[in-house]
């Protein structure tokens, strides 16, 4: 309940304010909410696995979009940014699906 | 020699393993970990700093979300105002240079009145010779019959071609194939799209367009070119750019033709006065 209403509130802060993201940070955005996703999907699966954990789930949202944002940075040094990302939100997708279709087992037993 | 310790056995998909743990295992180990240490502790399900930690992870997330969905919007759109403007710049440059020439040719012609009256009715021969030479020189607009070769792209289907598919497109060597072709058949004065070639004109390839003096211009490519109305399309069958034009057709499907005319008139060119250069041992 109250993640979901800080979610909530996290999108109503960001809708409002539409705070000006600096040029240099933009690449980073997609990598960054294809990370968080992740990590939220992998949050709600343990929810309703029973295993739910607070520090987990934290370090796991930060170290996944730290990490993210280290390979884009990387792979733009090295020059294949682009492929970088792909290979980080192919695992990642994947990731995400498995979740998704876990939770869904859950909630519909289907 | 010992004989070598047994390995246990490889599972078949040993090499996959990336694959194999990424798919089976999508959950962070770390819950079944903290869960694990939790259970064999005893500790309570959560705690008061931990349902604040993950409320503060969750309106990170909100924000992150709402930033990311609303910077790539504004960028759509700036992109777009850009796109707009550069557009409307080329059509308010390009019509103050049609402004311009319109101007240039207009001095011109005031120019030529002027020259003829200074030179007045006695000069006769001087005035004549004067007018070849504009004439020859692509300075004074010119009439007479002669030819013109109409060159277009290839009819497409879709209205908007993909790119990179200019095989049937025309590019600027079609253009100066025929133009030298003319020029070799004894044409004595072009004009492409109403663009007069002279000595000092380039025909130039720019992205997707072929400039002629430094003007784009859009299919279909009109050459006209003014000449003996009995000898030049005979001449001009017979040089390259005649068999260069049916190859055009015959391979690519750019649709060409070559008609004669009674009678074309071409401008005079805007830009063929020179600055820095000086007739050898004259003065400037």
């Amino acid at each position: 309940m109250i993640p979901a209403l800080g979610l909530l509130a996290g999108i109503l802060i960001g809708v409002v304010l539409q705070p000006d993201v600096p040029i240099w940070l933009q690449p980073y955005l997609p990598i960054a909410v294809i990370a968080a996703l992740d990590a939220v999907f992998g949050g709600v699966r343990a929810v309703l696995d029973g295993i739910f954990d607070d520090k987990v789930f934290v370090i796991s949202f930060l170290s996944n979009v730290i990490v993210a944002a280290l390979i884009v940075y990387l792979g733009d040094q090295l020059g294949v940014g682009a492929q970088l990302s792909t290979g980080v939100v192919v695992v990642l997708g994947v990731r995400i699906f498995s979740n998704v279709a876990s939770i869904r087992r859950h909630l519909f037993h289907a | 020699m010992t004989a070598p310790a047994p390995t246990p056995a490889r599972r078949p998909d040993a090499s996959m393993t990336l694959l194999t743990e990424m798919l089976e295992r999508p959950l962070d180990p770390g819950y079944a970990a903290a869960s694990a240490r939790r259970a064999a502790a005893g500790g309570p399900r959560s705690t008061p700093v931990g349902s604040t930690l993950v409320a503060v992870t969750a309106i990170l997330l909100g924000l992150l979300f709402a930033v990311s969905a609303t910077t790539v919007r504004r960028g759509e759109a700036s992109a777009g105002t850009v796109r707009k403007d550069l557009i409307s710049q080329i059509e308010s440059r390009r019509a103050v240079v049609d402004e311009r020439s319109a101007a240039i040719r207009d001095r011109q012609t005031e120019i030529t009145r002027l020259e003829s009256n200074a030179l007045g009715a006695t000069e006769n021969g001087l005035r004549q010779e004067l007018q070849a030479l504009a004439a020859a020189t692509g300075n004074v607009a010119v009439e007479g019959p002669g030819l013109l070769v109409t060159l277009n792209d290839k009819p497409t289907d879709d209205a908007t071609p993909t790119a990179g598919d200019d095989q049937g497109k025309v590019l600027s060597r079609d253009l100066f194939i025929v133009v030298n072709s003319l020029w070799q058949s004894g044409a004595e004065a072009i004009a492409i799209n109403g663009q007069r070639l002279t000595v000092r004109s380039p025909i130039r390839f720019a992205g997707e367009a072929i400039l002629v003096n430094f003007r784009p211009l859009s299919p279909p490519y009109v050459i006209s070119a003014i000449g003996d109305p009995a000898a030049l399309p005979a001449a001009f069958a017979e040089t390259v750019g005649g068999a260069y034009l049916k190859s055009l057709t015959d391979n690519f499907g750019i649709v060409t033709s070559v008609d004669g005319a009674d009678h074309i008139s071409l401008p005079g060119a805007t830009r063929v006065t020179v600055d820095k250069a000086v007739v050898q041992g004259g003065t400037k």
